[in-house]
């Protein structure tokens, strides 16, 4: 009994320590708070090196809105087929309706500025990066903060243009908010003026960074100077326009580069010597002309631009090729139609894709051509002239005769080249409202684009403020004619 | 009885022989506490003898042996007065058991798993039990579901398809954030922190008790994890009563086809309708004697044409195909379930293990489940007790639906005239087959969960109790789905052929760890001071470790290994992970005081911190404090017989909630995804963060009464308020800040409501026993102020604010029809002033007006229960009202959509031309998308979205004791029973179901025979 006792005291001594133990044990389990997470890295420490953040630049640059196509459909460059009725808003797009007009406006505005905001992150962070003699880190990150300014310049002038009446209607209109840094505000619209003195300082300020990119992705210094004179024949200062524009082409590797094996490739994602700056996207592009597979897509080439093509232009075979839909009730002459080329061909050839592209060199002839003829010099549309030449030829197309040109009827030419150039890429837009008043004054008065119902003067050339942005921001102002 | 005797010996094969008879008195009846509870596990012994038994579930208890008259029966269970009565050869003996306040010093330390579960904590908290047994009736193999209904306040809200996890809030919401990410409740297993997916796998057989914790007080324990409610489960322990118990119990039925929502057309009706409808591509326009004399009408063939055309016409309407039967299929339910309980007063076990296997409505859906659990409960002398829990458990869940083309929409789709063989007219353009049509998706959900948790409970001198539980949960959920290379969607894409079929595969391991240490001094002076002092830590971690991988190119087979790994473009094969350990410490003390169990006192403080948020805004409070007051226990009412109880309590707390933050919102984060630019990884910004962040507050003040009325009426009431302060939402800021939206405090809301339950046991005698129970549960909200603005609207596009200073935020709003317009056939609205308002124009903001509540503020049960001998019948309603739901249309077809088949009715109600008169569906010339105000709901396209449901229905047949005595001895009781769960829904809302809105969604009935042994 005694034994049996002890035996018993010993056992409770033994669970008595057993529990202790397991007490402590469940006591000091681990209970730290400071876990890091995996793949998340928050402030101050997060952008520490260049690499770091040209990744987070690259956000800025992968989500950059793409309006091509949209802005394609809202001028001349295309005409309805029998289906457009069916997908309601490209039809009322297309018919320059109010409501696809704001959700367009919507998209642009709100991927422009979510570039600008990161853009400004970058800038932010790269200011506390120490870097300890590394030339080679120094220039990568010379070139991040050279790139970030060059994209706000870049998004504050695609908004600018959107958004904001044209240079022409008057410098001190209102323009769009300036952003200049990542904090939440609610900012005002500073004037056209002041504008594009900012987007002309931004480009200047990147052009001082001695830098160089990696592909043609990037903002390379000479995409830079394609934008500057994007930019000054905005404002109207030709002389500056065509210095950079020749600049542009100089530097590119000269006229030669738009032969005609480069133009091939501008659809794919092969090299083109042609291409200055392209925009690299991850996801299907161009997909929104298509209906389904059966019934083909909403919109084909205006044909009162494909009658312009002469037989041998090499823009004319990637403008337009036959397709055949895959609809089992019709017959295969019935089922075979023209369709639009470029971007649209490669996706119904079932060929991936991943370079839309921004600027190429004869983009940067028609800048020179353009501001050499309105620049009012001497041997101005002679130079006009020349350019235009080169470019055509390269192009397959017949030449312009030397002589007996006025300014305004020589511009006319070359806007049509232009628009045969670029159709469906959304460039012509900006020459309708840039030129709507003068040049271009009979753009929608012929043809399946007369339903287009917009005046030289209509409000619908300036985009709305989006809601997103006046709903929520007292000091911003709407655009006339459109609802608050 | 020979026949019912032969049966029962075929269905089990037990072998009889083996087995004698033995003779002596057998006494059965019903223990119950003093509120009509049963306390299943109260034990029942013969005084100075070996024979003794314990309850069931129910309370009810048979004890048959060798004893005399005379000898004294002992009732006795954890925390009540032992009963005595002396046997006087009754048959009959039913028992009600007092509490015993001083009683727990005395009594030895009983394995309570759950450590928060403060007796004190009951006395002015709301803390409501689930019926068990009556959610034990119900074959449905999702367990939160079953809970529709259980405790009023508790809403259960069914989203989808069978298997598919349920809404579960308790009381509403108390946050302007939506999602169950912020208003979940917390699910706590035996004291131990679980998901909300491990909750849905769980066994109701293994379950002992489910509470359902509502109020500060009885929530703040928990702490800010608590915002939104607490359901605690305890698991099933040890017998420690020394008998071994097994218990199996078999459920085997069917599942119907449950309410068919919307009746389609029948061949004459459609064909009908596609003629009027005038496109060409429907076979009853295209053969018709209208277009063949409209299309051809210089052919020489004319009349022959017209008499061929005829002739397909009449070969279509021979066939009358229901497409809902075809699709729609009955299929079967099982669920077998075993337990083993055993165990001496010093060591006690319980293993159990169960397979539930459901079969959907439609083929390819189905889900089944394993679980098993097993709990050792160890006795360490009179120090205290030491358990371990472990639990396993498999889960599968097969569907097809999840792309755009769910096969159920097909019952909408197909034409009454079409074949599973023949032509299919309605899917014109493509060559598709009927088989091609039912897969278009298909998902193989796994889970499979494994635990184990160990507690002691010890007690090192009388007054002072020292609880600790820890525990590691894990969930390994696996999925694997495919659109194969014949769908719709694959086919219809650009990509090559060796592209198509797209297969996603993924595995996510959930871990919970957590511990819990609680120290309890609990003293009686001079018998009538009861004094608590608690003091408790907590910590709490989670990881979830995910990694996934979406290939092309599989064509129809669902293998990874079938991914084309070639391809190089927007198809290439991609690898995704997902990465997350947080965790949390709580510390908190609480205090009571009760006055001769008249007067109670309660009140805590829980400090909570969170290794999401940074450093300093890590630590976050919540306190309660709460009173109860027994009046019932007044020497002037004690020998009442018409108010027997009458209690009242209220509370009040404020618990600061930071669900659903994440360190992103507070600070500048960034983290990588697949995507990529160029060459370079993205390092996105997560979101623009706020850096004057702070966690929301709720208060929420609490009063319940509760009264019982000559034994037999028992009523409770409840009423809450929830003031919601610094209110978190992601509200949008101006664009031109580069992201749509922010976190902030924005404003201050109330969630109030009110909760009534009423049991009156009608019939309590010894062969009759009836009893009714109602519930009604009423919840509302309102936006009380908004700091920046008084109107705030969260999509642009919106006309109307989602969250206005003095209105609700569940409000559907839309406008106000006249009707179809006779000439123009298109529908007219009622305008601000009364003036009519035509379809084409725009939509303004004046003509919105609030058409009803989107949540139904109303909900409850009734069950109704019925005993007669040995017959059980029991039957549980569910209802919702007061909420109105949006009928979506899109079974009435337009002229471009002719060769769908269309609702019943459409042809008589639709208008086709100039002169049409009361008309409910516009003209079918018009697409609807291109009228701007067809997108708003309007007056006559919601329907009241109310709802009864029999959600059980269950008659029970207990094979009488002395029966299985004589011929069975080893069995200790035998149950038959016929059970029956979602029989039927009577609802107005006139398409497919009034819950989810969708056909895939209805609940299915399952209707099964029960056998259950216990031996």
């Amino acid at each position: 009994m005694i034994y049996n006792l002890s035996s018993k005291a010993v056992l409770y001594d033994q669970l008595k320590k057993l529990s202790v133990c397991l007490f402590l044990f469940v006591c000091f389990t681990a209970c730290s708070l400071n876990i890091p997470y995996e793949n998340q890295y928050s402030d101050p420490d997060a952008i520490s090196t260049a690499t770091k953040a040209r990744e987070l630049l690259a956000t800025a640059y992968a989500q950059l809105p793409d309006a091509s196509f949209e802005l394609s459909v809202l001028s001349d460059d295309f005409e309805p087929n029998a289906i457009l009725p069916k997908d309601v808003s490209l039809n009322s797009l297309y018919k320059w309706q109010t409501l696809p007009i704001e959700q367009l406006a919507l998209t642009l505005w709100q991927g422009y500025y979510g570039s600008v905001a990161i853009a400004n992150a970058v800038l932010e962070r790269v200011s506390l990066i120490k870097i300890e003699g590394n030339p080679k880190e120094r220039q990568s990150l010379q070139a991040v903060i050279a790139e970030a300014k060059a994209m706000k310049a870049y998004c504050f002038f695609n908004l600018l243009r959107l958004f904001a009446p044209d240079y022409a209607d008057g410098s001190t209109n209102e323009g769009i908010p300036l952003k200049s840094k990542l904090e939440m505000e609610s900012l005002p619209r500073a004037d056209v003026k002041t504008c594009t003195d900012t987007i002309r300082s931004l480009l200047t300020e990147a052009l001082e960074m001695d830098y160089t990119v990696s592909d043609e992705y990037w903002f390379s210094p000479n995409s830079l100077y394609y934008l500057m004179a994007e930019l000054e024949l905005y404002t109207h200062n030709y002389e500056q326009a065509a210095h950079y524009a020749d600049k542009v082409i100089a530097a590119q590797g000269g006229y030669e580069t738009m032969e005609e094996k480069s133009y091939r490739t501008l659809w794919t994602d092969a090299t083109c010597p042609e291409r200055i700056f392209s925009w690299f996207t991850e996801n299907y592009y161009y997909i929104g002309i298509n209906m389904t597979k059966e019934a083909g897509d909403y919109l084909t080439v205006n044909t009162s631009l494909l009658s312009l093509y002469e037989t041998e232009d090499v823009r004319r075979k990637a403008t337009v090729f036959p397709f055949k839909l895959a609809d089992n009730t019709l017959t295969d002459e019935k089922a075979t139609v023209q369709c639009f080329g470029k971007y649209n061909k490669e996706n119904k050839e079932k060929r991936n894709f991943h370079t839309v592209n921004r600027y190429r060199v004869s983009g940067a002839c028609f800048i020179l051509a353009e501001a050499l003829t309105r620049g009012g010099k001497d041997k101005g549309i002679q130079e006009a002239i020349k350019t235009m030449n080169r470019y055509l030829s390269a192009r397959k197309a017949a030449l312009l005769p030397e002589e007996g040109w006025t300014g305004e009827k020589l511009l006319a030419i070359f806007l049509q080249e232009k628009w045969k150039e670029f159709v469906g890429e959304g460039e012509r837009y900006f020459d309708l409202k840039r030129l709507r008043k003068t040049l271009l004054s009979e753009w929608n008065t012929t043809g399946a684009v007369a339903v287009k119902n917009v005046k030289p003067d209509d409000y619908r050339w300036n985009f709305p403020i989006p809601k997103g942005e006046y709903l929520y921001n007292d000091r911003m102002t709407q655009n006339d004619g459109w609802s608050k | 009885m020979k026949l019912f005797h032969f049966v029962f010996l075929a269905v089990f094969c037990f072998p009889l022989s083996l087995f004698s008879q033995s003779v002596g008195y057998v006494l059965q009846g019903y223990i119950t506490d003093s509120e009509g509870e049963p306390l299943p596990g109260a034990t029942v012994r013969v005084q100075g003898l070996t024979i003794g038994t314990s309850a069931d579930a129910e309370g009810h208890y048979v004890l048959s042996g060798k004893w005399k008259k005379g000898d004294f029966i002992r009732f006795s269970f954890v925390g009540m007065k032992e009963v005595r009565i002396r046997y006087s050869g009754q048959e009959q003996l039913d028992v009600v058991m007092q509490k015993d306040a001083h009683a727990l010093g005395e009594v030895l330390v009983v394995a309570r798993q759950n450590i928060n579960e403060l007796d004190i904590r009951a006395k002015s908290g709301v803390v409501q039990r689930v019926d068990m047994v009556r959610l034990n009736s119900k074959p449905m193999i999702n367990m939160p579901l079953a809970l529709q209904g259980a405790v009023p306040g508790l809403v259960v809200i069914n989203t989808g398809d069978l298997g598919q996890k349920p809404k579960i809030r308790i009381r509403g919401n108390s946050s302007f954030r939506k999602g169950d990410m912020v208003n979940e409740p917390l699910y706590v297993k035996d004291g131990q922190i679980i998901s909300s997916e491990t909750f849905l796998t769980l066994n109701p057989m293994e379950i002992k008790e489910i509470k359902v914790l509502k109020d500060a007080v009885a929530c703040a324990l928990y702490g800010v994890k608590a915002a939104n409610g607490v359901i605690e489960i305890t698991s099933l322990r040890g017998n420690p009563e020394g008998r071994i118990t097994t218990t199996y119990s078999l459920n085997m039925g069917i599942t119907t086809r449950g309410h068919r929502g919307i009746k389609m057309m029948d061949t004459e009706e459609k064909l009908e309708l596609e003629r009027r409808l005038q496109n060409p591509i429907a076979p009853g326009y295209l053969y018709s004697e209208d277009y063949i004399r409209k299309y051809h009408a210089g052919s020489p063939d004319l009349e022959k044409m017209i008499t061929s055309g005829k002739a397909v016409l009449d070969s279509l309407r021979m066939i009358h195909t229901d497409w809902f039967n075809e699709l729609i299929r009955l299929n079967t339910y099982q669920n077998h379930s075993l337990n083993v309980r055993g165990g001496t007063d010093k060591t006690s076990y319980s293993i159990s293990a169960g397979y539930t296997r459901q079969g959907g409505r439609i083929e390819g859906n189905d889900t089944q489940r394993f679980t098993t659990s097993l709990s050792l409960d160890q006795q360490l002398g009179r120090l205290g007790y030491l358990s371990l829990s472990t639990n396993a458990g498999y889960g599968r869940i097969n569907t097809p639906n999840g792309s755009d083309e769910a096969p159920t929409d097909l019952v909408y789709k197909l034409n009454p005239y079409e074949t599973k063989k023949g032509r299919l007219y309605s899917f014109p353009k493509g060559n598709y087959t009927y088989e091609d049509l039912l897969h278009q998706y298909k998902k193989e959900a796994t889970d499979k969960r494994g635990g184990i948790s160990g507690s002691i409970n010890l007690k090192p001198f009388k007054e002072l109790s020292v609880d600790a539980v820890a525990g590691i949960d894990i969930l390994l959920n696996e999925e694997l789905a495919i659109v194969p290379s014949t769908s719709i969607k694959e086919r219809n894409s650009y990509e090559k052929a060796e592209a198509l079929g797209k297969l996603t595969k993924s595995k996510q391991v959930t871990m919970n760890v957590s511990s819990n240490i609680r120290a309890t001094y609990n003293k009686v002076m001079g018998d009538k001071h009861d004094v608590t002092f608690g003091t408790n830590f907590d910590y709490y971690m989670t990881d979830i470790d995910r990694v996934d991988i979406t290939g092309y190119g599989v064509g129809t087979l669902m293998s990874p290994a079938a991914i084309n790994h070639s391809l190089t473009g927007y198809r290439r094969p991609a690898v995704g992970s997902f990465k997350e350990k947080t965790a949390q410490i709580g510390v908190g003390i609480v205090a009571g005081y009760s006055y001769d169990a008249t007067y109670d006192l309660f009140a805590t403080y829980k400090a909570d911190a969170s290794s999401v948020l940074p450093k300093e805004k890590r630590w976050n409070s919540a306190w309660a404090v709460g009173v109860g007051w027994t009046p019932s226990r007044y020497a002037f009412l004690k020998e009442n017989h018409v108010l027997t109880r009458l209690n009242l309590r209220a509370s009040y707390g404020r618990i600061a909630n930071l669900a659903g933050v994440s360190g992103d919102a507070t600070i500048g984060t960034f983290s990588y995804y697949t995507n990529f630019y160029s060459t370079a990884r993205l390092l996105q910004l997560r979101a623009l963060y706020n850096l004057d962040l702070k966690p929301e507050q709720t208060t929420s003040s609490d009063f319940s009464l509760s009264v019982e009325l000559f034994r037999r009426i028992s009523l409770e009431a409840n009423v809450y308020r929830r003031e919601t302060s610094d209110a978190l939402l992601d509200v949008p800021i101006p664009l031109s800040n580069g992201f749509q939206s922010m976190k902030r405090n924005i404003g201050v809301l109330r969630n109030e409501g009110y909760e009534f339950s009423a049991l009156f046991k009608v019939l309590d005698g010894k062969d009759w026993r009836l009893s009714l129970r109602g519930t009604l549960a009423y919840n509302r909200n309102k936006v009380i102020d908004l700091y920046y603005t008084d109107r705030l609207y969260i999509s642009e596009e919106a006309l109307i604010p989602d969250y206005e200073v003095g209105k609700p935020y569940d409000i559907l709003f839309g406008l106000r029809s006249l009707g179809v317009n006779p000439i123009t056939g298109l529908p007219v609205f009622k305008g601000a002033n009364g003036e009519e308002v035509l379809a084409t124009q725009g939509v303004s903001k004046e003509n919105i007006v609030s058409l009803g509540h989107g949540t139904p503020p109303y909900s409850g049960s009734l069950n109704f229960s019925f005993s007669y001998r040995n017959f059980d019948f029991d039957m549980d309603f569910y209802y919702v009202f007061g909420g109105i739901r949006t009928y979506n249309y899109t079974y009435i077809r337009s002229q471009d959509k002719a060769y769908l088949n269309a609702a019943k009715g459409q042809l008589q109600n639709m208008w086709f031309e100039r002169g049409d008169k009361e008309k409910r569906y516009h003209s079918p010339f018009y697409s609807s998308t291109a009228i701007h105000s067809l997108d708003f709901p309007n007056t006559r396209t919601v329907g009241k979205s109310d709802f009864l449901r029999l959600s059980m229905l269950s008659v029970r047949y207990r094979v009488p004791v002395a029966f299985l005595q004589k011929h069975f001895n080893f069995v200790k009781y035998a149950n038959v029973a016929f059970q029956a769960s979602n029989l039927f829904t009577l609802t107005p809302y006139g398409e497919t179901d009034p819950e989810t809105g969708s056909l895939a969604g209805t609940l299915q009935p399952v209707l099964t025979l029960n056998f259950s042994l216990t031996f």
